[in-house]
């Protein structure tokens, strides 16, 4: 099985690498690719699609050490094609979940309306499988800062609340043969510079200098938020 | 024809002056000045002007560094990169007046109010920003003059925020003026406020402190009832044996009333005392006794929140809303400029509608007049939108619980006027410890926008 994986890994960039370009991607729009990198637990495991737990987001680094994402596991399948747009007016559409349920999706946790995300020491942005206050209805992604919602099952598109564009997406690959689950990009608005300006002295406090900006790659360790962040709030 | 101009120019700059002396801004513009100043043409002299780089767009200044002024700067400059941003306020260093109350009992520190540089915010947003006094504004020829030289202007914004009305408390005398302002400091301006008000916290040693709530659209709503709840847990935390007596002019809490008076009787039930409609009419600071209309209250220590008007520079410049009971100025409902002239606008606490003057109130308005201006510029309109006040009060300290308000505004075009909160205005009246933690990044949040 690692055999396997390790040869679509080379497979692909050796592809890559060959046609001088990047791997063709599934959508349109604005879009990023980055490294391949596996999702595996804290003790290096990696992840199975089909025994996610479905009562909060896993957190990862990707697709920088200091950019957490979110994974979740959401009640149904999120079907690909719904039209989004980022505040910069740049069209796309969302890829849909993967596994075997294509329920299985990712985003940057970083809030579009003013960059709120998970911390060691707290996190108002979350996934609610329950029903959410600020939002009326249940499975998605709040920030509790200033009270935005977004639709993970549609591309993170913003439900309610001050967020002007939906939270980027990270494209996810699901490998059927053993259940596993890759990162490979990510695609919609571009929020990493301003996020690491914005950010700068406290992620060089957190990750140590510098090493925020280092790129995820091989594996990224992924966990439950409640155990990412002190305190991770809901609304 | 120029040297006509440059004469025309001269006098007006010279009655500007004059004007700015004595009254401290020239003031009206007529329907023709508009078309006949050319934001284009060079002022024939720049003696008196401060010494900026040429314009490379439109120049937009706003007077005023705090949420409104602030956010407009940076999202205007988003809105159209050609805008030649200038940015002016008489303060040389920030500190924060929205969460300043949590300081008082250790929930944040001075740091996170004060540690924010108008120079990051002007290299991040790409904008000048101005350290000077605003002294008059001559709008026929379109310049703002400070204490440093005078500014062109194509499109100016004045967020100036408030001033205290301290005769609507019965305290008009200039020595009780000053005594009241300088020992009970209300603490909804300016940092030094805080500073003393902080203090008086951490010196208080028993008695009663009393918290004063003004009638009126004040600025902060929830402010002095959650400074009063911040102060009953200062006092039980530590044991003081004293109380809060809070007179609120008004006959009931005047937002997130639920919430409010669940902290009043179940967390400090004979620590704090409110009483309703009791608006203050007279102070002796001497004796230490507030007036109301029927009583008269001892205190040993006090914040006197007066009631509140538009900052005095809206008057100076002519520009107050005749039916305004607080002196705030007179623009277009729904777009922000001065009735009559699309080049000056007044945003912010100063504004005249009736919305929450407050932090996140003018951080969404402050990016909707951004658009209208960049739309503007281009020589397009946009529609109206609402502000937004997400707003989080602190109704316990010891540990940091919050409760919440989230409030749109309806817009009635028949009357042109803000009719009111919308529909869909929720408020979270159950304090909790999420809350507490989500009104911090809340804070940070719009430090960001205004700061990068």
């Amino acid at each position: 099985m690692d055999r396997r994986s390790f040869i679509k890994v080379c497979g692909a960039s050796a592809a890559a690498i060959a046609a001088g370009t990047r791997a063709p991607l599934v959508y349109s729009g604005p879009a990023k690719d980055y490294a391949r990198a596996k999702l595996v637990d804290e003790t290096g495991q990696p992840l199975k699609a089909s025994s996610l737990s479905q009562t909060e987001a896993y957190v990862f680094g990707y697709p920088f050490a200091g950019t957490p994402s979110f994974l979740i596991s959401l009640p149904a399948a999120a079907p690909a094609g719904a039209s989004l747009k980022t505040a910069a007016g740049e069209e796309y559409s969302f890829a849909g979940g993967v596994g075997p349920k294509k329920n299985i999706v990712a985003y940057l946790a970083i809030c579009t309306h003013q960059l709120a995300h998970p911390e060691k020491s707290g996190s108002v942005m979350g996934y609610n499988p329950g029903k959410s206050e600020a939002a009326d209805r249940s499975a998605v992604i709040t920030c509790c800062a200033h009270n935005s919602a977004f639709d993970p099952a549609a591309g993170a598109s913003v439900i309610t609340g001050a967020a002007s564009q939906p939270l980027p997406a990270i494209r996810l690959e699901h490998d059927a043969a053993t259940d596993e689950l890759y990162a490979t990009g990510m695609y919609g608005a571009d929020l990493v510079d301003d996020f690491f300006k914005k950010f700068k002295s406290k992620l060089n406090q957190d990750f140590g200098i510098g090493k925020y900006r280092e790129p995820a790659s091989g594996t990224v360790q992924t966990v439950l938020i409640s155990k990412y962040s002190k305190e991770a709030d809901l609304c | 024809m120029e040297e006509i101009n440059s004469r025309r120019n001269f006098l007006k700059i010279g009655g500007a002056m004059l004007a700015a002396g004595t009254a401290g801004c020239a003031t009206g513009v007529t329907g023709s000045a508009i078309a006949e100043s050319d934001s284009k043409s060079a002022p024939a002299s720049t003696a008196n002007y401060i010494n900026l780089p040429k314009a490379k767009g439109p120049r937009l200044v706003i007077v005023g560094a705090g949420t409104s002024g602030m956010t407009i700067a940076h999202h205007a400059k988003k809105a159209y990169p050609n805008f030649d941003v200038v940015l002016v306020d008489k303060r040389d260093m920030y500190s924060s007046c929205f969460n300043s109350s949590l300081w008082y009992v250790g929930i944040i520190n001075l740091e996170f109010l004060a540690a924010h540089s108008f120079l990051d915010a002007a290299v991040n947003y790409n904008y000048i920003f101005v350290n000077a006094t605003v002294i008059g504004l001559d709008r026929t020829a379109r310049k703002l003059h400070t204490n440093n030289g005078a500014i062109a202007y194509d499109f100016l914004v004045l967020a100036p925020g408030i001033n205290y009305d301290f005769a609507k408390i019965g305290v008009t005398d200039p020595e009780n003026v000053v005594n009241v302002s300088q020992k009970y400091p209300g603490g909804f301006i300016s940092p030094m406020e805080h500073v003393s008000l902080r203090r008086k916290f951490q010196e208080f040693e028993g008695g009663t402190f009393i918290q004063t709530v003004p009638s009126g659209n004040y600025r902060c709503l929830p402010g002095p009832y959650e400074r009063a709840c911040l102060m009953a847990g200062w006092i039980k935390k530590n044991k003081i044996k004293g109380k809060v007596l809070i007179l609120d002019a008004n006959p009931e809490v005047t937002i997130k009333k639920d919430g409010f008076h669940d902290a009043f009787d179940t967390l400090y039930k004979g620590i704090l005392e409110w009483k309703p409609t009791s608006a203050v009419t007279g102070v002796d600071t001497e004796k230490k006794i507030i007036k109301t209309e029927f009583d008269s209250y001892s205190f040993d220590d006090a914040s006197i929140y007066p009631n509140i008007r538009a900052s005095t520079l809206i008057e100076q410049c002519g520009l107050v809303d005749p039916k305004s009971l607080q002196k705030e100025a007179n623009v277009d409902t729904r777009f922000y400029n001065v009735k009559g002239d699309p080049h000056v606008y007044v945003t912010g606490d100063s504004r005249p509608h009736p919305y929450s003057k407050s932090a996140n109130t003018s951080n969404t308005e402050g990016q909707f007049v951004a658009k209208v201006l960049a739309a503007r510029a281009q020589g397009k309109e946009i529609a109206w939108e609402s502000p937004e006040t997400v707003c989080y009060s602190m109704t316990n300290a010891f540990p940091a619980e919050a409760i919440k308000v989230d409030a749109k505004y309806v817009y009635d075009a028949k009357k042109d006027e803000i009719t009111g909160f919308s529909p869909d205005t929720k408020t979270w009246e159950k304090r909790d410890e999420a809350m507490g933690r989500a009104y911090l990044e809340w804070a940070e949040g719009i430090y960001r926008d205004m700061f990068g």
